[in-house]
């Protein structure tokens, strides 16, 4: 690709890099008049998270030692580098200079001189963000956002280095004026899917938003769902893989929380680390993930319309251990396990408030104790504290906590009936969850895409759905993105 | 990308077709398929089949020569009279049918798997899910349908084949032994459960020389693969359980289910966990019945206007065009339900009243169009 | 307006839930409301049926297990209807049949061909016995039943398990379900397996054709 030379007019230069930084709201540009007699124009250009007060200093150092030069000593200067603040050569093509932006560094332009001066600086904040308590991976970076909006929208960049990565600033809450980013990529995000984002979270007249929790409420179509319609994140690389497949991230300040949308079921159940592991492994976690989901949703009712209503289903002698079991408990199976459900979520509602080694200890002492203390007590039946507790396992195998909120608080109704009415309430309820599922959408996308309409991408979307092919097998985005730009992945041509 | 309009794909039409012909003659056609004509049922199967095509080629004929889907043709092509008589009958039908099929739903939900429920409480159960589901719009409930699919086909495939081990060949050795009207009654009987067809005539197709070309290719797929699984489940309960006992069974596809055993499995019985497959079969034959008793109803309603805004409302339904209809549905199930043998009495409406009707009414639709088209 | 319908139409919904809630009643039995029968005996004394039913060990394990009793006396009655009512109303729990193994007819029981046939009939409407219980026929029921007590297990269970084993070398275990189907296709020969009982164990001797509308025929 040919390259742009850096010309001695500046004016050309700022438009030039204004035009690829359009719409890059964290980028900075700082115009100068410099020299003695303030005549040579010059101007800054970085992004903005990235002043240190290294930089600061050097800047200062610069600008002083500048004022006191003439216009023509300026540009000799400046040419052979005198104050040895660009540790290599200065920018000779526009494009090196972009590049130079994104890396981290701040590029001085100077009125006469073809050529642009690299400062140095750190670079992208490394320091000061946090490994993620939540949504931990076996492989991949163990980053989290923070709670500045420019120091997340930054870690992103780190990781997608290209100026089609838009950043879309406004200001939400009356009278918090909070920071709202909507980052995606220009031509991989449908144009149409980035405006109606902004015009959703633009929509209500709000006092503040501290969190983007808040955004995500207002900003949902079927409020009344249990379904999260936003993906939530605090993970940076997850935010850059959704972009890149297309989709739009929202960063809102004080929020370590970024939210990812269009958010389908399919994706609740992935994690980063699906795309870091080899296609085993992946596909074997994201199964067991998806039995685990269905499980948390299912099991307690199963076993309240297998134990009351059809006996047939079971083996003999396992029957028999459950009706062994039963005997001598006082409460009927059906409360016994609203009973049992319902301290499992009060132990867990205690764990997160308690502080550190407190919460962790609660589980143990609630768990373990208190369950085998109410089974000798005869008070619940073994075999629901195995039930109950599997569930637990199982919607803790959710990656998203959101999301398998919503099968706990469903798994009551299946609960309730199973209990009324059996198999055929379990049905009843699982039919009905479905079809709430099938109703739903996120930003104009089915909830269950990939399962419905996957003709409309050539059948490419179930590659990264039940199990995950071979990365060199996905080659192609998923629907929500551009239709112009669909190949994401292909082979070099030698 | 996803449009809200209404339509739904081929994927989708297929699947659907597929559930809404296999289930409910999977479910209840056996026995009296038996009682007529014996081993030779499968000849009818295949003559009830082909009539089947024969009429779905008809209504693609008919489709053609609408170019639109049938509410917008008596919409926009006949006089006012004529387009309430035939929607109205049209819409009675289908509430009559969603009523059978709420019977029939909840007569087998009760008689498997809750007998110690009350049959009204597992009727309203269901026409209230029923309900729910419709109001979500047909796109909705194709991708319920869509999904469930193959989870609902395989396992029921599965256990068909895992019968053929009690097959007894001395119950299907006696065949061509039925008379001729035998076996016509027996075609026609058949061609009864693949009436709803019918409502392809509804589907809003794409926009193209060849109208309906698509949609009939596609249901002329689900006939194929839902005639195929009707042949072999028929071969197969005959051949376990012999012609004269398949003819006293009320669900005898539910009851091959129970005998069904596989060694060192884990479950000791697969009945109740196989009426999943009726379940969702019977609610896809339910749920089209009231979605175009909502849908006729809602056409009905329809105010004439060009504005875009009165149009999306249009679109929307309002509570009492799913209320009334569901309500109706409930009191026609309660209804048969007094009834010693509801089947047999719907399907004396449905053989003599509304199959007659539906083969007459769309050659009668484009003819009227027509008329008025020219004067 | 949309919102507002939606609210209303949610709340319609649950109200609905609610009330059929309340105006109906959980119709649930317990599992320990239950007994499950895993034997069926029937024979026929002083020209009545007579009916019992062999239960699983309570406690699947312990010394007490192996010397506890699973049966309850027989009863007698006019007909195999009024015999199973009549047992089953002497019972403290709902009988749930559906781990019903096996079904043991006495020699007698089988020569009444017209009480016989009803029993399938009654139990073909009925549909409460698995079809795929298996039958067999014994000389004398409480023989039968009496040495249940000298066997590693109960009676059913070791019933099931040995004609199981034997199925290989003696032919096809019949079930309750090729009974009632026979009786009205009348197309084959149906073998039911004749068990004699000898000191503590049972022997696999011979069968009882049925079939085809004829009435049952011993042979050995």
């Amino acid at each position: 690709m040919e390259k742009t030379k850096i010309t001695i007019d500046i004016e050309k230069s700022e438009k030039a890099i204004r035009k690829a930084f359009s719409t890059c709201d964290d980028l900075k540009f700082r115009q100068m008049d410099i020299g003695r007699e303030r005549k040579v124009r010059g101007f800054l250009c970085y992004i903005e998270v990235n002043v240190g007060n290294e930089m600061l200093n050097v800047l200062g150092r610069m600008i002083a030692f500048l004022e006191s030069l003439s216009a023509e000593e300026i540009e000799q200067t400046v040419k052979g580098n005198t104050f040895a603040l660009s540790d290599a050569e200065p920018y000779e093509y526009m494009e090196d200079a972009i590049k130079g932006v994104l890396i981290g560094d701040a590029v001085l332009f100077v009125d006469g001189f073809a050529g642009a001066l690299k400062i140095p600086d750190k670079g992208y904040p490394k320091m000061g963000v946090s490994e993620s308590d939540e949504e931990k991976v076996v492989r991949g970076s163990s980053e989290s956002f923070t709670d500045s909006e420019k120091a997340n929208t930054a870690l992103i960049r780190r990781r997608i280095r290209n100026t089609g990565l838009k950043v879309k600033e406004f200001q939400v809450g009356v009278r918090s004026f909070t920071n709202v980013a909507i980052v995606y990529m220009e031509g991989l995000a449908d144009t149409k899917l980035v405006e109606e984002t902004h015009r959703r979270l633009t929509e209500y007249d709000i006092d503040g938003v501290m969190d983007s929790g808040v955004l995500e409420q207002l900003a949902e179509e079927a409020w009344y769902s249990p379904f999260p319609q936003f993906h939530s994140t605090r993970r940076p690389d997850r935010a850059a893989i959704a972009i890149l497949q297309g989709k739009v991230v929202v960063l809102v300040d004080n929020s370590p929380v970024a939210l990812m949308l269009p958010a389908d079921a399919n994706s609740f159940l992935k994690t980063s680390d699906d795309y870091y592991n080899r296609f085993y492994m992946a596909s074997f976690a994201r199964l067991l993930r998806y039995a685990a989901a269905f499980f948390a949703l299912t099991l307690p009712g199963l076993y309240l319309a297998v134990t009351n209503f059809h006996t047939q289903i079971l083996p003999t002698p396992l029957l028999l251990s459950f009706w062994q079991a039963r005997i001598g408990v006082p409460f009927p199976a059906a409360l016994e396990v609203l009973l049992m459900e319902l301290s499992f979520e009060l132990l867990r509602e205690a764990g997160v408030r308690l502080p550190g080694t407190l919460g962790n200890t609660i589980g143990i002492v609630g768990g373990l104790i208190i369950g085998q203390a109410a089974v000798d007590a005869n008070l619940v039946s073994p075999i629901v504290v195995i039930v109950v507790a599997f569930t637990a396992l199982c919607s803790f195998a959710i990656p998203n906590e959101e999301f398998a909120f919503s099968f706990r608080i469903l798994k009551f109704l299946l609960i309730f009936l199973s209990a009324w009415l059996g198999f055929f309430g379990f049905l009843i309820g699982l039919f009905g969850v479905l079809v709430h599922m099938a109703g739903l959408k996120s930003f104009d996308t089915p909830y269950l895409t990939p399962y419905v309409g996957p003709q409309l991408n050539g059948y490419q979307d179930e590659k990264d759905a039940l199990v995950r092919f071979p990365l060199r097998m996905i080659w192609k985005r998923p629907i929500y993105a551009n239709m112009n730009e669909r190949t994401k992945l292909k082979k070099k041509e030698k | 990308m996803y449009v809200n309009n209404g339509e739904i794909s081929s994927r989708q039409t297929f699947r659907l077709y597929v559930f809404d012909l296999m289930g409910i003659a999977t479910l209840l056609l056996p026995p009296y398929l038996a009682q007529l004509c014996g081993i030779d049922g499968i000849w009818a199967i295949l003559i009830g089949t082909g009539a089947g095509v024969l009429y779905l080629i008809y209504l693609g004929w008919v489709m053609k020569r609408m170019q639109m889907d049938a509410c917008t043709y008596l919409r926009e092509n006949t006089g006012v009279i004529f387009r309430f008589t035939t929607v109205g009958l049209v819409w009675l039908h289908s509430i009559i049918t969603a009523g059978f099929c709420a019977y029939v739903f909840s007569n087998l939900m009760q008689y498997t798997l809750v007998r110690e429920s009350k049959f009204w409480i597992i009727l309203f159960v269901i026409v209230l899910v029923a309900a729910y589901a419709v109001s979500g719009g047909i796109e909705s409930r194709a991708r319920v349908y869509e999904v469930l699919f193959l989870p609902v086909l395989i396992p029921y495939i599965a256990m068909m084949l895992a019968t053929i081990k009690d097959f007894e060949f001395v119950y299907v050795e006696d065949v061509f032994r039925v008379s001729g009207r035998q076996l016509l009654e027996g075609s026609y009987l058949v061609f009864l459960f693949l009436a709803p067809l019918f409502y392809s005539l509804f589907l809003i197709g794409e926009k193209e020389k060849n109208y309906g070309r698509n949609v009939v290719k596609t249901i002329l797929c689900s006939i194929g693969l839902s005639a195929l699984i009707l042949f072999l489940s028929y071969v197969l309960l005959v051949g376990n359980f012999g012609e004269n006992a398949l003819a006293k069974m009320r669900f005898p596809v539910v009851t091959i289910m129970s005998t069904i055993q596989f060694k060192g499995n884990f479950l000791k019985r697969m009945d109740a966990l196989m009426l999943g497959v009726w379940f969702f079969t019977l609610y896809a034959l339910l749920n089209l019945h009231l979605h175009y008793g909502v849908l006729l109803l809602k056409d009905a309603a329809l105010k004439e206007n060009k504005n875009q805004k009165a149009k999306q409302e249009g679109r929307q339904t309002k509570w009492w065009q799913l209320v009334v209809p569901s309500v109706l549905v409930f009191g026609i199930a309660y209804v048969l339900q007094q009834y010693e043998d509801g089947i047999r009495l719907f399907l004396n409406y449905y053989a003599y009243v509304a199959v007659p009707i539906m083969v007459v009414l769309p050659l009668v639709f484009v003819i009227v169009g027509r008329k008025n088209k020219s004067a | 307006m949309h919102d507002m319908s939606s609210y209303i139409r949610i709340k319609f919904y649950v109200l609905c839930m609610m009330a059929v809630l309340v105006l109906s009643a959980c119709a649930a039995t317990e599992l320990e409301e239950r007994c499950f029968p895993i034997l069926t005996s029937v024979g026929f004394e002083d020209r009545k049926v007579t009916y019992a039913l062999g239960f699983p060990r309570e406690g699947l394990a312990g010394e007490e297990s192996k010397n506890s009793k699973t049966n309850v006396s027989r009863v007698k009655a006019k007909n195999f209807k009024e015999s199973k009512t009549k047992y089953e109303s002497r019972l403290n729990k709902v009988v749930d049949y559906n781990h019903l193994k096996v079904i043991v007819l006495e020699e007698d029981f089988m020569e009444q061909v017209k009480i016989y046939e009803e029993m399938i009939d009654y139990l073909a409407e009925l549909e409460e016995f698995p079809r795929n219980t298996y039958v067999c026929a014994v000389e004398d029921v409480e023989d039968l039943l009496e040495i249940e007590k000298d066997l590693p297990q109960e009676l059913g269970t070791y019933l099931e398990e040995y004609l199981n084993k034997q199925e290989n070398a003696k032919g096809d275990i019949l079930t309750l379900g090729d009974l009632m189907d026979e009786k009205e296709n009348k197309k084959m020969v149906l073998y039911i397996p004749y068990l004699e009982v000898e000191d503590s164990y049972v022997e696999w001797e011979g069968y009882y054709a049925v079939g085809m509308g004829l009435p049952p025929v011993k042979f050995q």
